[in-house]
């Protein structure tokens, strides 16, 4: 299920209606297009770089500079693939420069008064948990995990945002998610109380 | 990974691996294994309970973040607006600033533009280091001095460079009270300089438009003289805002101002005139400096 586009967004040729459309107008030096384009899919990103990254300060950085990349990529964006995907990828790419950022500045573990707040207490502590268990994941695992989970992209579509094999995406998912179990169900007290693992944060995987 | 396409695999007391039930769940399996191991799946206990947990662990992420969108939205969107306009800088631009002492602010040693960034500093000109420590009865001064160029259209300032002679007035300059905690601060800034920036080129020209601000003639020669001595951006833009306006902020992380927001600073000292940066210092220094740029 195309997220973003949920709400009745036919697609041709890989693009949504309403974001191909809107890209044309762009083209033409339309700037409230551009505007338009973005705002649309500004949640979808925030939300990608917000669980790539576990971090609302940290999201918003990825976020912004996947915009300001989005935009100035958007002239070579050749429609071969759903707006929507293409711009996961800049996502997804924004968060892991971020995340890099993030390890060479040393930044004091998140600190867990500055985590989101939400509706009650209940959830509240789910999301710490999620936050936490998600830090402890390679971002590599994490990509797929959260562009599956959270995207709704399928795994050919993940294969492509991250340029890897089918076969690897399938993998990375799995393991992500096998390694998340315990994390949620039963670690995340000291999960909590532990910063985020330089070797996690920085390791690459297949 | 299990071999599905053993048909003894439910005699032999196989069980399905991870990778073939966590794309069972996704339902990317070939017609073929996805029946075999969906059969299993409803004939085996554990594999029933192993496809529960991973099943819980993607529903878990499935589940958006939630977070106050609306400002990060404005100040994302108008960043990606003003980059379509100013093209990345040269390498070899002028570094970026403080807006009140003029001195270079070190640039975030990421060896690439941060377009998005807070500039953070701790006194005139001194790199900030995000950290744990804690700045005590720092005073906040946010406000603006925007040096216009008199007489351009409204419209046409962000992201254009100002023509060549252009005058500078003071226009802006706001309070916005005062703050006990990092949060409140944080969500008080945020909201403000998001409408500075919706609004602020459109306030420009005549120092009027729906800019919560007022003119602060008192102080005008002081903050026109400090960003005089700010040197001219890349291009013909000048120097364009500073906040300037006392109020008293007790127990605020220094990190709380690390946070991402548009900003001028290049890592490889390069300015990228995309919108707003803060500067905060302790104890009677400006502690915060935004600057609006066009």
């Amino acid at each position: 299920v195309d997220q973003v586009t949920a709400g009745g967004a036919a697609t041709v040729a890989g693009v949504s209606d309403e974001d191909l459309a809107l890209i044309r107008l762009v083209r033409a030096g339309d700037r409230r297009a551009l505007e338009a384009l973005l705002h649309r899919h500004y949640p979808r990103l925030w939300a990608v770089c917000r669980q790539m990254t576990g971090h609302d300060a940290d999201a918003s950085d990825a976020t912004q500079n996947a915009m300001i990349a989005i935009v100035r990529g958007l002239p070579g964006f050749d429609g071969r693939s759903r707006f929507a995907t293409w711009a996961y990828r800049v996502a997804v790419n924004a968060s892991l420069d971020e995340i890099r950022r993030r390890t060479r500045r040393a930044t004091d573990p998140l600190d867990e008064t500055t985590l989101p707040v939400v509706a009650g207490a209940d959830q509240g502590i789910e999301r710490v948990q999620v936050d936490a268990a998600l830090r402890r994941l390679p971002p590599d695992y994490r990509a797929a995990v959260v562009l599956r989970d959270l995207c709704g992209l399928d795994y050919a579509e993940i294969a492509e945002v991250l340029e890897i094999p089918p076969g690897t995406v399938r993998s990375r998912i799995s393991r992500g998610r096998a390694a998340l179990v315990p994390l949620l169900d039963g670690e995340q007290a000291g999960a909590r109380s532990r910063p985020a693992g330089a070797a996690t944060e920085a390791g690459g995987r297949r | 990974v299990t071999d599905l396409s053993d048909p003894t695999l439910r005699a032999a007391g196989a069980h399905l691996d991870d990778e073939v039930i966590s794309a069972l769940i996704d339902d990317e399996l070939p017609v073929g294994d996805r029946a075999v191991a969906a059969g299993h799946r409803s004939a085996c206990a554990r594999c029933r309970r192993r496809s529960d947990e991973l099943g819980r662990a993607a529903m878990a992420i499935a589940v958006a973040p939630t977070g106050s969108l609306e400002g990060e939205r404005s100040l994302a969107v108008a960043a990606a607006l003003a980059a379509a306009l100013v093209p990345a800088p040269p390498p070899g631009d002028r570094p970026a600033c403080d807006s009140v002492s003029g001195r270079p602010v070190a640039a975030p040693a990421t060896g690439r533009p941060e377009a998005g960034r807070w500039a953070s500093s701790t006194g005139r000109g001194v790199p900030a280091r995000p950290g744990r420590r804690r700045l005590r009865r720092a005073r906040v001064m946010v406000g603006a001095v925007v040096v216009a160029a008199a007489g351009l259209a409204a419209g046409g300032l962000h992201g254009s460079p100002a023509p060549a002679g252009a005058t500078r007035s003071v226009v802006l300059a706001s309070s916005l009270g005062s703050f006990s905690t990092a949060t409140s601060l944080r969500a008080t800034l945020e909201a403000t300089v998001a409408s500075i920036d919706a609004t602020g080129p459109a306030g420009v020209p005549g120092g009027t438009g729906s800019v919560p601000c007022y003119r602060q003639a008192a102080r005008a020669a002081e903050l026109a003289a400090a960003t005089a001595a700010v040197p001219p951006s890349s291009g013909a833009g000048g120097p364009e805002a500073t906040f300037a306006a006392p109020v008293e902020l007790t127990d605020v992380p220094a990190e709380v101002f690390t946070f991402p927001r548009l900003s001028v600073a290049g890592p490889d000292g390069t300015v990228t005139r995309l919108g707003t940066y803060a500067v905060v210092v302790e104890d009677g220094t400006c502690a915060v400096v935004a600057r609006l740029g066009w």
